[in-house]
Formats: C-alpha cells, sequence, structure tokens
C-alpha cells in the first residue's frame, strides 16, 4: 500500500484516509492509553468518547506535529492522548483536583480552583498560550507533565533527572505564576 | 506563539511505557465513524462532543433499503418534501428512464455511505459498482449553498491498477441544497482487475455552471477523499463468432460480450487510418429476438496510433448496455460507422442576416462525410445461463 510511508504528511495535507490509517494503526495503543486512566470510571462510552477526541485532536492539530517520522509520531500521540484522557477524567469527576502528593505547604487553590480551572483546562485559549510561552523549557515540560498528564513529581525527577525537590519547586513556581497570570488576565481582559 | 500541540513535541515521552490494549473491530468502527461525524461538523476542536446521531446517515441507509423494483417512467420521488429527499435509486432517477442502462445497479450495487464534509460541502458517497472495467459511484451533496441545477463536480479518481481512465458525471439537484449524482469511470490497463477494485475518490471543489452565477459563488473549493475497495460483479464472457465488417477503410470487429448481473458490456475494436482517427464514430443498434431494444452508453476506448509503416490506428471500446432479457436466446448488433467531420458544420449570420454555411472541416480531402451501416452480427445467447 501506498500509504504506509507517507501518512502523516498526508495527514497534514487534511487527507482523510491518512487519518482512517492513523486509527487503524494506532487505535491498540491510544486505547491503551485512554483506558488506563479512565478506568475508575469505568464507562466503555466515555473511553470511546475520549479516543475519538484523541484522533480529532490529531486530525485538527496536525499541521502541529513537527517531528520526523514515525517514532516522533508515536510520542506526539501518546502525549495528547495522555493529556486528553487526564482531561476526560477531570471533566468527568467534575471538580479540578489539583494534584494532591504535595499538596502541603501549596494550598494556594482550593478556592481559586474554578479561576484556574477556567484557563487550565481551556487547552487552546490565548491565555494558556501566553502562559506556556512565558515559561522557560524546563518549567514548561514539567507543568505539561504535571498538570496536563498528571505524572507524579517522583516520575518527572526521574524522567528529566532532577531531584523531587527541584521539580516541586518548580511547579510551586509554576503554580504561582499561573495564578498571577489568571488573576492580571481576568482583570484585564473581559 | 506556540500552543499546547506544539510543546509536546518537545516532551521526550517514552512510548514504551503504555501497553496497547485490545480492540474488537466494533467498538473501532463506532469511534471511526464518530470521528468522521465529528470532522463533519467542521466545528473547532475544542472539548469533546457529545455524539450526535446523523441525521443524513439514517436517511441514507433507508434509502437503500427502499431499492426501487418496479419498472416504469422515471421515477416517484418527493422532490421538495419537507425534508431531506430520499431517492431510492439515484441510478434510475439521473437515468431519467431515457435509457434504461443502470435499471438493475442499485439492487447489486454496494452500499458505501461514507459522508465526508468541508468548507460547507458534505458528500455521502452512496453506492458503487464495478462491472469489471467501469466503476459507478452515486453519491448526495448537501450544501448550504446555491450551485444551480445542474453543477460541475471537480472529482479525481485514483486506481492503481489503471494505466488510464475515461469518466462522466451526472448530478443534479433534487431541492434547494441538496443534489444527487453519479459517475462512471471506465479503466484502462494492459490487464483487467475483474476481482475488485481499490479506489480513490477525491472532490476539490464544486462550481456552478449556470450563467449567471457571480463570479463568488460560481466555484466553492473543498477537500474531501473517499478510499473505498470494492469487489466486482460476477461476470460471464460471451465469444463473438464471424465478427467483423468492413466500411471504408474502417473495420470493426466485435470481439465478447461480459455478461454480470446489472448489465452487459460489448468490447470491440476498430482499426482505422490514421488520419481518420478522429472522424470516425460508431452508432449501434443493439436488439434480441424477442423485439427488447437495448439503449447504451458509451464508455471510451484505448489504443495505439499506428506508425508510418501501416498508418492504422488501433482501438478497442466499450459499450454498456442493460441486462439482456434472460430468455433471449440471440442478441442481434448492428454498428453503423459514420465519418463525421471534427470540426463540425454551422452557419454565421450577418447585420443584414446573410447567411454563410460553414464548409465542413477535419475531414481529409477526397474522404466524405457519411454514415455506413455495417452487417448485423448475430450472438448465439443460448449457451449462456
Amino acid at each position: 500500500m501506498k500509504n504506509n510511508n507517507d501518512y502523516i504528511r498526508r495527514l497534514k495535507n487534511k487527507e482523510e484516509d491518512a487519518l482512517e490509517f492513523i486509527m487503524d494503526k494506532y487505535f491498540p495503543l491510544v486505547k491503551g492509553i485512554v483506558s488506563h486512566v479512565l478506568l475508575p470510571i469505568g464507562s466503555q462510552e466515555l473511553v470511546e468518547e475520549c479516543i475519538s477526541d484523541v484522533f480529532l485532536a490529531v486530525w485538527h492539530h496536525a499541521e502541529k506535529f513537527k517531528g520526523d517520522g514515525e517514532e516522533d509520531f508515536r510520542k506526539w500521540l501518546c502525549a495528547i492522548a495522555k493529556y486528553k484522557a487526564i482531561d476526560f477524567y477531570r471533566r468527568e469527576r467534575k471538580c479540578v483536583e489539583i494534584p494532591s502528593s504535595d499538596r502541603e505547604g501549596i494550598d494556594l487553590f482550593p478556592s481559586q480552583a474554578s479561576a484556574e480551572e477556567q484557563v487550565l483546562f481551556k487547552e487552546n485559549t490565548r491565555e494558556m498560550r501566553k502562559l506556556l510561552n512565558s515559561f522557560s523549557a524546563t518549567d514548561r515540560n514539567i507543568f505539561i507533565m504535571k498538570f496536563f498528564w498528571d505524572m507524579p513529581s517522583e516520575e518527572i525527577s526521574r524522567k528529566l533527572g532532577l531531584t523531587k525537590s527541584a521539580v516541586d519547586n518548580r511547579i510551586y513556581r509554576s503554580k504561582k505564576q499561573l495564578v498571577k497570570g489568571v488573576m492580571s488576565l481576568g482583570e484585564g481582559g473581559n | 506563539m506556540k500552543d499546547l500541540y506544539e510543546f509536546f513535541n518537545e516532551i521526550d515521552i517514552d512510548p514504551n511505557e503504555f501497553a496497547e490494549a485490545e480492540v474488537d473491530e466494533l467498538e473501532k468502527s463506532r469511534v471511526k465513524k464518530r470521528v468522521r461525524e465529528g470532522i463533519a461538523e467542521t466545528g473547532h476542536p475544542s472539548g469533546p462532543k457529545k455524539w450526535r446521531k446523523s441525521k443524513a446517515m439514517t436517511a441514507a441507509a433507508a434509502a437503500m433499503i427502499m431499492a426501487v423494483g418496479i419498472s416504469g417512467f422515471g421515477l416517484a420521488f418527493p422532490a421538495y418534501a419537507k425534508e431531506v429527499p430520499v431517492i431510492g435509486d439515484i441510478f434510475r432517477f439521473l437515468d431519467d428512464g431515457r435509457t434504461g442502462v443502470y435499471d438493475l445497479y442499485t439492487e447489486k450495487a454496494l452500499d458505501i455511505n461514507m459522508v465526508k464534509a468541508d468548507n460547507g460541502i458534505e458528500v455521502t458517497l452512496n453506492q458503487g459498482i464495478y462491472d469489471g472495467r467501469t466503476l459507478s459511484l452515486t453519491y448526495t451533496i448537501k450544501t448550504a449553498k446555491d450551485f444551480g441545477e445542474r453543477p460541475y463536480l471537480d472529482s479525481r479518481i485514483d486506481v492503481d491498477s489503471a494505466q488510464g481512465s475515461a469518466g462522466s458525471e451526472h448530478l443534479k439537484r433534487v431541492s434547494p441544497g441538496v443534489y444527487v449524482g453519479q459517475s462512471n469511470y471506465t479503466f484502462f490497463s494492459e490487464e483487467e482487475a475483474r476481482d475488485a477494485i481499490s479506489f480513490r475518490w477525491g472532490i476539490s471543489g464544486m462550481t456552478n455552471i449556470e450563467e449567471g452565477a457571480t463570479e463568488e459563488n460560481k466555484k466553492t473549493p473543498c477537500k474531501l477523499s473517499f478510499s473505498v475497495a470494492l469487489n466486482a460483479l460476477d461476470f460471464t464472457e460471451v465469444r463473438i463468432d464471424d465478427n467483423q465488417d468492413r466500411a471504408r477503410d474502417v473495420a470493426i470487429s466485435l470481439n465478447r460480450l461480459s455478461l454480470t448481473p446489472i448489465n452487459t458490456l460489448l468490447y470491440y475494436s476498430e482499426i482505422v487510418p490514421n488520419k481518420l482517427t478522429h472522424a470516425v464514430q460508431m452508432d449501434w443498434e443493439i436488439k434480441d429476438d424477442l423485439g427488447n431494444i437495448y439503449e447504451y452508453e458509451e464508455n471510451g476506448g484505448q489504443g495505439k496510433i499506428g506508425d508510418e509503416m501501416t498508418g492504422m490506428t488501433e482501438m478497442e471500446s466499450i459499450i454498456t448496455f442493460k441486462r439482456i432479457d434472460p430468455r433471449a436466446k440471440t442478441l442481434l448488433i448492428t454498428p453503423t460507422m459514420k465519418l463525421i467531420p471534427t470540426r463540425g458544420g454551422g452557419v454565421t449570420v450577418d447585420e443584414k442576416g446573410h447567411e454563410t454555411q460553414f464548409s465542413y472541416e477535419g475531414l481529409p480531402k477526397g474522404v466524405t462525410a457519411g454514415e455506413w451501416k455495417m452487417k448485423e452480427i448475430n450472438i448465439d445467447l443460448s449457451a449462456v445461463k
């Protein structure tokens, strides 16, 4: 089949059969990621809804994939799947759970969850983009792992070769910045 | 400014840490359907959308079950019904009872029912049928824009196995914003693909070709693509004996018939002097021993223009007509060869009302235009079950 080699290019070209191909190829992987996260909710319907949302996001954001080749694409897809799954999980729980393992000492949010929620979980708002762009690369990666992927600090620190306290520190700073950002944007805009 | 999806590129994630899950086909097709609908909604990719059952899909599915089985003039249909009109049999509807070539198509056609949309144009690929040589597709197009009575659809077909293709298209408005269409593609290659065909059908725009269409609503581009594989219909071949005749240096031979459950294909070849290649046109009278007369459609042909040495061009062409009456024992085919100037005649009228006849151009010296009826060729069908 011709499709095999250049499905990424054809996806970016908005050719729908490339998406069909991607769905066939990566369905088990995406399902693995999504169902693992959504397991506690126990709804097959929700899992399917989420999987389709992942592929829709792949479709709509295809041009933002900057990597080179299949391996990079697989990573990018995993990132989206993980993010969408967490997002679905939170929506379903109808509350934003700020990752709790390190809540002690950073008790910034409980009362402000809704302001933060507005920004954090509208991935594509200008505000969110602004904030993400304002972070340093390391801070941003930590931030994404923490808030969008719900990864525990230990795991993040292992991944990035930092100590856990360094990661926690950076998270703390990011959160502060986030709240500040939300507040000032809230005052300035609308 | 980058967004989340761009930042995702920068994070090194290890895909091996995730376990793949087992997938069953049913769940996969449900998700795929949902994704297609999500795309069709043309909306923006914000959060999850509740799945809405598409009315269009239901209507199309219902339409397919409603295959029309009664012969007669045309087809009754609710032309301006409140909802989307349901065209039970697009093949027959578009044929309008003229040739009857497509009367049996819907019965054997395979339901595809894929819906895709882009830029305000929603296309449902309803059915497809492949008779071994010609692929026929029917589709329904919905749009908020008015494209006039008979718009032009910018479509393209890709088939790996074919070296060339010829096609025709027929698109008609059935109610405001709803069009049904049929396209035929005949493929040419050294070897016929008679088991199955897989093709990609792409649409790049729709154009209002009516006079008075303003420039801005003339053409609407869109990008849609359907990938489909269809099995070919079963067929029986009938050899044709004593199959040649000749008129004015043009030799015609009827090579074979291919009988499918829905239609009949006649393969014939013509050997024509190079200089007459563009002038020859064939007409066919096809009837059976029961008095049935079969109208036909031409599907084009392929051939090679001969070199200096031979000076002759050999072409093989196909015409399609409806399935032969099963009770018929003999099929009688009479070809008529016409020599026609490539640039037709005409009249100019000047201000004073003087008419000047165009001279016929295009026929080489010494060749006159005309029609030559050739001998009737009888094909014995008694051996065909």
